[in-house]
C-alpha cells in the first residue's frame, strides 16, 4: 500500500515543477530525471548575453534531501565549466545554496543564503547571474578565480573555447 | 666540535649561572618554578561560577539596552559578547520575542509545503508558515543562536530562544549560550592583544567584562573548569582538578616555545603513534628478512611470502621448534617474546622515532616525578629535544644540544638540576630556526 502522505519534499518538488512548466524563466529549463524519483532534477542553463558564457547552454544535476525545502540542494554541472565559482568536479558554490548554519560568519555577508522558501527557480536565477557576475571572494576553483582577476581576456577565452568544443566545433 | 663547546660553555656561563659552584644542594627544592604567584593571572572557575559570570554578563546588556533578556542573548551573540558594539534599538525592529503576527493576510498557502493550513506560526515581521513547517525548520536548525524567520527570504528578524520554547523543540540552549560566549571571549581577547600591541594607552581602561577577559574551556576530557586570564604574562594554566595546558593553543604546556612549532610536533608525534599502532596491532616483522606481514585469517603457521621462513605468529619463533600439532594456540606461549619494533629504512623516520622516544620518555617522567624540580626538568628535557628537532643546526641549537646533556648528566648527580633547567627554560626563548 503506498503511503497515505507524500512527503513535504516531493509534494513541493511537484508544485515546483508544474509551475516552472507553466512560466518557465527565459533561458532556464528544470525537471525531474524521472518521475519516479522527485528529489533528482536535470537541468539546462543558456549563458547570459554579453557575457563570455554567451551561447553555451551547461546542463547540470539538482539534487534534493529529504528534508527539502528545509536544506538546499546541491547543484553540478556536468560535465564541469570554467568558473570562479565552481568547484573542478562541477559542484556550485554560490551562497543561496547553502543553509544558515554552513556560515561561520552568521549572516555577517549581504548576500541571499537558502531559507525554506527560496525554490528552483530562484537557485537557477541566481546561477545565471553567477555566470554573469563571478564572485571572485568565494573562489571554489582557485585556477578560475586567478585567471578570472589577472587576466579577463585569458579567461573569457578559455570559457568560449570549452563552449565551442562542447557544440564539437 | 670540542671548540665550539668551550667556548660556548663560557658564553652560557656568564650569561646565565655565573655562580654554580656557590650552588647548595639544599637550594635543590628551591622555589624557582613556584606556581603561586601565577595565581593572580588566571582564575579556575568551575561550571556554577561561569554561568554566574555569562548571567551576569547578559543582566548587564539587559538593563543598558532596556530589552527583554531573551533578546539581550540574541544581541550579545550577534555582537560576539563585545557590549560596546550593539547599538541601541527597539525590541521590536530585528529580533522576535515570541511568534506574534498579524493573521489577516489573504494568502492560504503555507509558502514553504504550499499546502492550505489553518495552524500559522509566525513573526512580528507579519511573514508566517504553517506551524508543522515552523516547527521542522526550528528543529533542523536546533543549534543554530542566529536563526533568521522562515517566511521571507529576504527577512532578517532574528529568533529568540522563547520562540523555540513556545512550539516546545527541546535544546541545550544555555550549553550553546556558554559555548558561544567561551569563544566569543577568546576572540575578543586576541583583538585586544593586537590593539594593545599597536596601543599602549587603551590599556585596561574598562570595567566591561567581557572586555578584558579571556576564557579558555579545560580542555582536558570531561574537566568542568574554565580558566579565565586575568593577565597575558604566563602561557601555562592549571585548572582547579590540577590539568596543565597551554592557555594560547590549549594543548599540552610546551615551555615558551611558540604554539605553531608545539602544534606541529605533536602532530606528529600523533601521526606516528596511530600508524605505528596499526602496523603493530596488525602486521609483524618476519623474523629471517624482516619483511612486514599482515595475517589475514588462517592459523599461526606463518611462511614468508618473501624468504619462505616458517614461522609461529604468536611467538615468532621458528615452527619447526613448534612441537606438537596445535595450529592454532601457540605450544610456547609462555616463552611469548614481544616482536622487535620495525626498522624504518628511512633515515629521517629513524631520527624522528628516536626524538619521539626522547619526549615521550622525559614527558612520562615529568608526569611521574614527585618533586616539582624534576618535573620542570623533564619537561624542560623533553621540549628541549623538540626544539632540537625541529630547527635547523645554527649556534643556538649546538648550546641547547649542550645543556640538555649537562642537564642529564646533573639529574643523574642530582645536583645544579634547578638551576640548570631554568636556564635551559630561558635560553628557549631565544632565536632559533625552524626547518621548512
Amino acid at each position: 500500500m503506498p503511503p497515505k502522505r507524500m512527503s513535504t519534499a516531493v509534494k513541493r518538488l511537484m508544485t515546483e515543477y508544474r509551475q516552472l512548466m507553466k512560466d518557465p524563466p527565459e533561458g532556464i529549463s528544470a525537471g525531474p530525471i524521472s518521475e519516479d524519483n522527485f528529489l533528482e532534477w536535470e537541468c539546462l542553463i543558456a549563458g547570459p548575453a554579453d557575457t563570455c558564457y554567451e551561447g553555451g547552454v551547461f546542463p547540470a544535476t539538482l539534487v534534493f534531501p529529504a528534508d527539502y525545502p528545509l536544506n538546499p540542494p546541491k547543484m553540478k554541472f556536468v560535465p564541469p565549466i570554467f568558473h570562479p565559482n565552481v568547484y573542478p568536479n562541477g559542484e556550485v558554490c554560490i551562497s543561496i545554496l547553502h543553509a544558515p548554519g554552513d556560515d561561520p560568519n552568521h549572516y555577517e555577508s549581504a548576500s541571499e543564503r537558502w531559507s525554506p522558501i527560496q525554490s528552483v527557480e530562484k537557485i537557477l536565477l541566481s546561477v545565471m547571474s553567477m555566470l554573469a557576475e563571478p564572485n571572485d571572494e568565494s573562489g571554489a576553483n582557485i585556477d578560475a578565480s586567478k585567471l578570472w582577476r589577472d587576466n579577463r581576456e585569458a579567461f573569457n577565452a578559455r570559457v568560449r573555447g570549452d563552449i565551442r568544443e562542447a557544440l564539437g566545433l | 666540535m670540542s671548540d665550539s663547546d668551550l667556548d660556548l660553555d663560557s658564553d652560557v656561563n656568564s650569561n646565565s649561572f655565573s655562580s654554580f659552584d656557590e650552588l647548595d644542594n639544599s637550594e635543590l627544592e628551591s622555589e624557582e618554578f613556584s606556581s603561586d604567584e601565577e595565581l593572580d593571572h588566571y582564575i579556575s572557575h568551575n561550571k556554577s561560577d561561569m554561568n554566574s559570570i555569562l548571567q551576569s554578563v547578559i543582566r548587564q546588556c539587559t538593563e543598558q539596552k532596556q530589552v527583554h533578556e531573551a533578546v539581550a542573548c540574541v544581541l550579545l551573540i550577534k555582537y560576539q559578547f563585545d557590549t560596546r558594539n550593539i547599538p541601541n534599538l527597539k525590541s521590536s525592529t530585528s529580533i522576535d520575542i515570541t511568534g506574534q503576527y498579524d493573521s489577516a493576510s489573504n494568502i492560504t498557502l503555507c509558502p514553504v509545503c504550499l499546502e492550505d493550513s489553518e495552524m500559522r506560526y509566525g513573526l512580528s515581521c507579519n511573514h508566517w508558515v504553517c506551524t508543522d513547517c515552523f516547527k521542522q525548520y526550528l528543529e533542523i536548525n536546533r543549534n543554530e543562536l542566529l536563526l533568521k524567520c522562515p517566511g521571507n527570504a529576504k527577512c532578517s528578524k532574528l529568533i529568540t530562544n522563547l520562540v523555540y520554547e513556545d512550539l516546545n523543540i527541546s535544546r541545550d540552549y544555555s550549553m550553546l549560550l556558554m559555548n558561544a560566549f567561551i569563544t566569543s571571549s577568546n576572540r575578543i581577547n586576541s583583538d585586544n592583544a593586537r590593539k594593545l600591541k599597536n596601543d599602549k594607552s587603551t590599556k585596561g581602561d574598562s570595567n566591561d567584562i567581557s572586555d578584558n577577559n579571556s576564557f579558555r574551556l579545560c580542555p582536558f576530557p570531561d574537566c568542568e573548569y574554565t580558566i579565565e586570564r586575568l593577565l597575558n604574562t604566563e602561557k601555562v594554566v592549571q585548572c582547579s582538578s590540577n590539568h596543565n595546558f597551554c592557555f594560547d593553543c590549549g594543548s599540552i604546556p610546551h615551555l615558551n616555545i611558540q604554539c605553531e612549532i608545539a602544534a606541529e610536533w605533536l602532530a606528529l608525534v600523533d601521526e606516528d603513534i596511530r600508524s605505528q599502532s596499526w602496523i603493530n596491532d596488525f602486521t609483524k616483522q618476519c623474523p629471517q628478512c624482516r619483511t612486514r606481514i599482515q595475517k589475514s585469517e588462517g592459523c599461526n603457521h606463518m611462511s614468508c611470502s618473501n624468504c619462505r621462513y616458517q614461522f609461529c605468529w604468536v611467538c615468532s619463533l621458528s615452527w619447526a621448534d613448534h612441537s606438537g600439532n596445535s595450529y592454532y594456540i601457540c605450544s610456547k606461549v609462555a616463552n611469548y617474546k614481544k616482536s622487535i619494533r620495525p626498522s624504518k629504512d628511512k633515515k629521517e623516520d629513524a631520527k624522528l622515532q628516536k626524538y619521539i622516544k626522547l619526549f615521550e620518555s622525559n614527558l612520562s617522567m615529568s608526569n611521574s616525578s614527585t618533586s616539582d624540580v624534576l618535573k620542570k626538568s623533564y619537561e624542560v628535557l623533553a621540549w628541549g629535544y623538540v626544539i632540537v628537532y625541529m630547527s635547523t643546526e645554527t649556534n643556538n641549537r649546538i648550546i641547547l644540544e649542550n645543556l640538555l646533556q649537562r642537564l642529564i648528566a646533573d639529574i643523574d648527580q642530582n645536583s645544579n638540576v634547578a638551576k640548570r633547567s631554568r636556564a635551559i627554560h630561558d635560553f628557549i626563548s631565544n632565536e632559533f630556526e625552524f626547518k621548512k
